[in-house]
């Protein structure tokens, strides 16, 4: 399990100043506050929320929760936007795979051009064209007529079947890309694993996310076909005491909280693929993406005592902290807890990051998202966690991470069905390139 | 069974594994302690132990059969018998802090003292119902998970010798009940996460029907019913009572806590509610109704053994989980076939809604066992 959005003591402090100066041109204005997000985090200022601010009015805004308005994340980058940008994760996301159709490697190069252009056009807010009423309209218009800002990102993976003889690109593959092995307990549902290319779109809302799939689809249908899809959400409150983060998972527990801080150096180590890690060298500042759609049996959870949720987890459900702790950001202190009195051995928290030097490098920026469809064959809710984790090398990363926890005792409450291995492009730095430009040009 | 097998029972895995028993542990992570059983008793007559995990290395030394008992007053809290002369048997088990009395190589030698200090990694006592009265609902839990593993193996002894003589109606025919043992005790087999991955695996844990790694009551389950499916039945068969007489000695020194008995209770329906409501545990034979009377039985053995506290501290409770036991039977009672069950498939879909109702509100009736009986983890 596991997952989240952001997280970080100093991401949340920065998160804090940051957000009150938006959230105050916002409620004076009487409605949301609108900016920018730059590169590195968030770069909101007054003065963009001032000049922008348009009645987009999607909520109401709030001490802190303004650090979540609707901002215009920039395409353009040398990674791609939906990664580390927006700092903090929007609160809605669709995930959706595709199987590419396009014959041949020239309409493949036409399916990224158009979905680029797309994925741009969008991005900026840029209104959709007048309207000749003899034509269909083109776009859906569910935002009304004016798109606006929505934060929304679009970020484009490849999976290995993308390497395959149809397009030329088996010695562009990058190292590590394979198709998703099965892991112990994993009940894979191929109808949701999987995929040529994946879309993980996120906006501040589930309305752009299904503008932003539908205008998407209209332009690419004869290029790829859907092949599996997922809709998440987390709670959109950024209001959370000084040092703790702001998201729970479906288990009601604190998810993410370990993640590195994004935009530092640690982050970018561990996160985007270097020029000189062997692999191809269009991949450069890509990044691995594993995705796994895990059920969590959410009514058995319930009925678990909360002693035995809190040892299964490693940390107070209530608050966040570590069983050794006070805190959530209290760095667990495993050496001083040889047996496991304090946090079990097979806490959650304790396998999925031992805290040792020698585990630094495992580490992943986990960027999930909850997912509720409905129930089951048998009744139950059928609710989870959409895990979506990036890192420069799945080896070293998720795959590692996900062998020590082959033996936690949480896996009796969850099992991951679908998902798949991707590589997320690298971003596009030219006005007049494309994802995917590197790989094809 | 979830199709998550290879999994250990979360609510139970801090028990047996600071137990020490459960497979791939070292066992020497507890206190040890040696000790000379023979006529004239213990040597040492007293041993003094920090609460925790604790091996007693027992040597019998005298010239019959020996044995070791914990007693906590009147109550067997862990034993170890038929310790053959000059041998070596390991006791594992954990004791909270107190005096304990020792029944030293036999019942007419004379009585060890054993006391437990500190109470450092030791689980916390109920609040609410005495010790002495625990370990006694412990010890009777113990004794019944024992006959039923024993019971079961000698079932499958039965079912594989149908199969070996290649009287595959007779197999079928034996296949529900067989497996009736085994359901009852299932969340105490789950401990064993090796046996039970051996012996109750799905096919949605493999790669496919035909992965060989597949084995167990599934696999030959489906053989037994789909024309053509492949498998070695024999072998098949004769690992089948590899594992369940495996499973039955195991279970035979397992000690299981009051919590884990409470929060098995739990677990039997839980089983069912999740992945046996939709025909999908027996889907070859059909029999699953068979197997999930049997969870239940299972489960409300835990909850009569607790009956005399229940009904002392908390009777408005018992009422509740009469109540809800009461409205399975009522449902599972209408398909009722002489000693067994109608198909799966003969459930009415309005019955099948009633009794997912039914598990859902048992199961969330006995979430409240533990706490009731003042039992944390």
């Amino acid at each position: 399990m596991t997952t989240r959005d952001i997280s970080d003591r100093t991401l949340s402090r920065r998160r804090l100043l940051v957000s009150g100066a938006v959230a105050g041109a916002g409620a004076f204005m009487g409605s949301v506050g609108v900016g920018v997000v730059g590169g590195a985090g968030l770069l909101s200022t007054a003065g963009a929320a001032a000049s922008n601010g348009s009645p987009l009015a999607s909520g109401t805004p709030t001490e802190s929760g303004a650090s979540l308005a609707p901002v215009v994340v920039p395409f353009e980058g040398t990674h791609q936007a939906g990664i580390e940008r927006p700092g903090i994760a929007q609160a809605n996301a669709i995930l959706a795979a595709f199987d590419v159709v396009a014959p041949d490697r020239d309409g493949l190069s036409a399916l990224l051009r158009e979905l680029t252009r797309r994925v741009r056009e969008l991005a900026a807010g840029t209104p959709p064209p007048p309207i000749d009423a003899s034509y269909p309209p083109p776009e859906s218009g569910v935002l009304g007529p004016s798109i606006g800002p929505s934060s929304l990102t679009v970020t484009v993976a490849v999976g290995a079947s993308l390497f395959d003889d149809r397009f030329g690109l088996g010695g562009q593959r990058p190292r590590e890309l394979a198709e998703m092995p099965r892991f112990p307990g994993d009940v894979i549902d191929s109808a949701r694993a999987h995929g040529d290319l994946l879309l993980q779109i996120c906006a501040v809302d589930e309305m752009a996310c299904v503008h932003t799939l539908r205008y998407l689809m209209a332009g690419t249908r004869s290029g790829m076909a859907l092949r599996w899809m997922e809709n998440g959400f987390h709670r959109p409150d950024a209001i959370a005491a000084e040092g703790t983060t702001t998201t729970r998972n479906l288990l009601g527990f604190k998810d993410g909280t370990a993640n590195p801080p994004v935009g530092g150096d640690l982050f970018s180590n561990l996160v985007w693929v270097p020029p000189d890690l062997g692999e191809p060298a269009w991949a450069t500042n890509g990044s691995y993406m594993a995705v796994r759609l895990i059920r969590m049996f959410v009514e058995r959870w319930d009925r678990a005592p909360l002693a035995e949720q809190q040892a299964i987890i490693g940390r107070t459900k209530r608050t966040g902290a570590p069983l050794d702790g006070q805190r959530e950001e209290d760095i667990p202190d495993y050496a001083a807890d040889p047996q496991g009195l304090e946090v079990p051995m097979h806490a959650h928290i304790r396998l999925a990051n031992p805290r040792t030097a020698g585990t630094e490098r495992n580490r992943i920026f986990r960027r999930g998202y909850s997912f509720s469809r409905g129930f089951d064959t048998a009744g139950l809710l059928d609710q989870g966690l959409a895990f979506v984790a990036f890192q420069r090398s799945l080896h070293d990363g998720f795959a590692t991470v996900q062998a020590r926890l082959s033996s936690e005792p949480l896996a009796e409450y969850i099992q991951p069905q679908g998902g798949g291995y991707f590589f997320a492009l690298p971003g596009v730095i030219d006005p007049a390139g494309y994802l995917g430009e590197s790989l094809l040009g | 069974m979830p199709a998550v097998r290879p999994r250990v029972l979360a609510s139970l895995l801090a028990a047996v594994l600071i137990g020490g028993t459960a497979p791939g542990l070292a066992q020497d992570t507890g206190t040890q302690v040696q000790v000379n059983l023979s006529e004239t008793g213990c040597d040492p007559s007293t041993i003094t132990v920090p609460a925790g995990p604790i091996v007693l290395q027992l040597t019998n030394l005298g010239g019959d059969v020996g044995e070791f008992e914990i007693l906590k007053g009147d109550f067997v809290v862990d034993e170890a018998e038929n310790i053959v002369p000059g041998f070596r048997s390991d006791l594992v088990t954990r004791l909270d802090s107190g005096e304990y009395t020792t029944i030293c190589y036999s019942t007419q030698s004379p009585r060890g003292t054993l006391s437990v200090t500190g109470s450092a990694a030791s689980r916390a006592p109920s609040a609410v119902v005495d010790a002495g009265v625990l370990a006694g609902y412990q010890t009777d839990y113990e004794t019944y998970v024992r006959a039923q593993a024993t019971d079961g193996a000698a079932r499958v002894a039965t079912f594989v010798a149908a199969i070996k003589a290649g009287d595959l109606d007779t197999a079928r025919s034996l296949y529900a009940t067989t497996r009736v043992p085994w359901e009852s005790i299932e969340p105490i087999a789950e401990l064993f996460s090796d046996v039970d991955h051996a012996i109750d695996s799905r096919v949605e844990d493999f790669s496919g029907v035909d992965d060989p790694a597949w084995t167990g009551f599934h696999r030959i389950e489906r053989i037994l019913w789909v024309p053509g499916a492949s498998g070695d039945l024999g072998v098949l068969a004769d690992g089948l009572l590899a594992n369940a007489n495996d499973l039955a000695s195991r279970v035979s020194t397992l000690p299981i806590d009051a919590y884990t008995m409470a929060q098995g209770a739990g677990s039997l329906i839980e089983e069912v509610a999740q992945s046996k409501m939709t025909g999908e545990e027996d889907r070859y034979s059909g029999t699953d109704l068979v197997s999930i009377a049997a969870n239940v039985a299972g489960s409300r053995r835990i909850v009569d053994i607790f009956r005399p506290s229940l009904t002392a501290i908390a009777p408005d409770y018992l009422a509740q989980l009469d109540a809800a036991f009461g409205a399975v039977d009522t449902i599972l009672e209408r398909y009722r076939a002489g000693d067994g069950y109608q198909s799966f498939s003969a459930i009415t879909p309005t019955d099948l809604t009633a009794l997912r109702g039914a598990f859902a509100g048992l199961a969330d009736v006995l979430s409240q066992l533990a706490g009731t009986l003042g039992l944390t983890a």
